[in-house]
Order: structure tokens, then sequence, then C-alpha cells
């Protein structure tokens, strides 16, 4: 079953796409493994991730369907 | 009293506001920092609205190429101080209302002397030295703040330390230490498009009459973004962050210590 996972802001220089759909690699840590080995660049970017709108802190099992946010801060005002 | 109830009609007749909201705003001491992009359209509907006193805090001068985007200025007005024109402009919109300009960077010795004469802080700056510096004020004042931030076509808001339901999040929640200084685009380098703050900064707007008068629900401890090109809102509940505390100052001594220009940098 697939997960979808959403880039916002300035994160989208780096994927080049807002959202992508991959097979549940099973937690949100193998998630950001798979994300910065598709997009190197993303390792070294500040963002917070969320799992169906609930920030992570911790690693967590994903069940599906389920919706990562990948949220970087602004600074523009 | 009677230019009172016409003035704000519309909004006294709404359900769950009346008088007793009204008078809630008009009470009210609201300090905006920043009188740019997100600070033009929340400076002009808080003194709309009847918030009854403001302050405007601003050292800049308006520029040429503010005005695609800081609609409380005019051509006439480049190379003026945007806090003190900004004031200049407001009165003419709505004399029941106070409203002082503080022509000045708003550092640590200006946010601990006049913080605490107003009950809400609104982040309307454009760097991250001045988010995280006020951030840090309203953790160790224990201010409600309402924050804002554009990007490009997407923009962001949050409620901050507001009093409710569970733990008083702040920024160093979602982000416990500044990004390096080359790492998230300012808008002088990504670019904005002039709505985005027009629209961010009234949302903030709306959540500060929310948190004033207590209708409906405020973003408390939730981070909003939105995106133009495709008209979305997403949503996310913020969690508290075991390193948050590891960063912030837990004293005044320790805030006033802090270079926020040299860590942002």
């Amino acid at each position: 079953m697939e997960i979808e996972i959403l880039f916002f802001g300035q994160l989208t220089d780096i994927t080049g796409c807002d959202a992508v759909k991959i097979e549940n690699p099973g937690t949100t840590e193998a998630v950001k493994e798979w994300l910065c080995k598709q997009y190197p660049g993303l390792a070294g970017a500040k963002f917070v991730m969320s799992l169906n709108n609930q920030m992570i802190v911790a690693p967590l099992k994903i069940n599906e369907p389920s919706i990562i946010a990948c949220m970087p801060p602004f600074s523009g005002g | 009293m009677k230019e009172f109830f016409l003035r704000y009609q519309r909004q006294i007749i709404l359900d769950n506001f009346g008088i007793k909201a009204q008078e809630k705003l008009s009470n009210a001491k609201v300090l905006v920092i920043g009188a740019g992009g997100l600070g033009c359209p929340i400076l002009q509907y808080l003194v709309a609205a009847g918030v009854g006193n403001i302050g405007i805090v601003d050292d800049d001068a308006v520029s040429l190429n503010n005005l695609q985007r800081q609609i409380l200025f005019g051509q006439e007005d480049i190379g003026k101080n945007k806090s003190v024109t900004a004031v200049e402009k407001l009165k003419q919109l709505n004399d029941l209302v106070t409203v002082i300009a503080y022509p000045e960077y708003c550092n640590q010795v200006f946010a601990l002397e006049k913080f605490s004469n107003y009950d809400i802080i609104v982040d309307a700056t454009d760097n991250f030295a001045s988010r995280y510096l006020i951030n840090d004020a309203c953790v160790l004042l224990q201010k409600p703040l309402v924050f804002g931030a554009v990007s490009k076509y997407e923009g962001q808001v949050a409620v901050f330390n507001a009093q409710g339901e569970g733990p008083k999040l702040s920024y160093r929640d979602l982000f416990p230490e500044p990004p390096k200084g080359d790492e998230v685009m300012s808008c002088a380098i990504a670019g904005v498009l002039g709505v985005i703050p027009g629209i961010i900064g009234t949302l903030q707007a709306t959540e500060v009459i929310k948190l004033i008068t207590g209708i409906g629900e405020v973003l408390a401890n939730q981070l909003l973004t939105y995106h133009a090109l495709y008209q979305r809102f997403y949503t996310i509940a913020l969690t508290p962050h075991p390193q948050a505390s590891l960063f912030s100052p837990g004293s005044v001594e320790e805030f006033i210590a802090l270079n926020y220009q040299e860590i942002c940098s």
C-alpha cells in the first residue's frame, strides 16, 4: 500500500514536486531515510514532519492510508 | 457613543459578538512588530475593528519595491519611517483608537520593556533573528504570540503561548534552532506574490480578534500553511519538542546574553 508525502515551501525547490506517493516503508524514520536518499538536498534542509496532521518528534509506525507532510520554516513578511 | 455603535454596527450585530466583544476589542492592547507586507493588513483590520490600543514597531523606511504588497503606503511615503507613516494613515481610518509608533528595532531591551504593556504580540517581521527574539521574549513574559510568515506563493500562521488546554507551545517546538543564514531564502531573494502577506496578515488579524473576544477556536498549538497556487490550506497540530527548552533562554539574563543576529546568520 502507498502513502503520500507532501512538500511545502522551498522544499519543493529541492524535490521538484509538491507531492509524491511511495510504498509504505513502515516507519516515519524509514520515510526520512528514503527522502534523503531520493532527494539528497533534503538531508541538510530544516523541516518538521507530520503524520496525518500531527507533528512528529519521535519515530512512529505508519498505517495506511497516511499522509506525511514536510514543513520548512518561512522567514518572509 | 452613537458613533461607536454606528461604526462597528456590522460586527456588533453578529451572533456571539455583540457589545461585549466590541468592548473587549476597545480595551485590548496589541503590539504589532513589523509594518511591512504582513503588518499593513494586520494594522488596517485591527484599527478598523476597533482594537483600542495598538503599538507599531518598525525602524525601516518605505521603499519603492515595498509598494507591491505594503498597501498602507503610497509613492509619496518613500523614504519615510514605516511605523510613523502607518500611524498617520491609521488615524484617518479610526480616531476612536490609540495607535503609537515605535520607530526602532525590536531588540531584547525593547521587548523586555514594552511587551508587558500589551495583551497580545503579533510577529509581522521578515527575518529569523527577529522571529526567535520575539518568540523567546513571549515565552519569558508569558504573552500570546500570533505568528505569520510568507515565502513565494505560500504562508504560515500559528498562535503560540495561548491560554487554554494543553501545554503552551512556542516556535521553538517547531524549530528548536534557527536555520543557518543561507538555508532559507528571504523574500528579497526568493520573491513573494503581493497578495500572500495580505492573506496571511488578514488571517493573523482574525486570530487576534478571536483571542481578544473569545469567539471561535484559536489556532493555538497548530501550524496552518496556505498555498495560493492551489488555494489549499493544510493544518498540523504541534507536538511539544524535547529540544525546545534546550535552546530557549530560561531567564532574562540568558535572553539578554543571546546574540540573535549571530545565531541566525
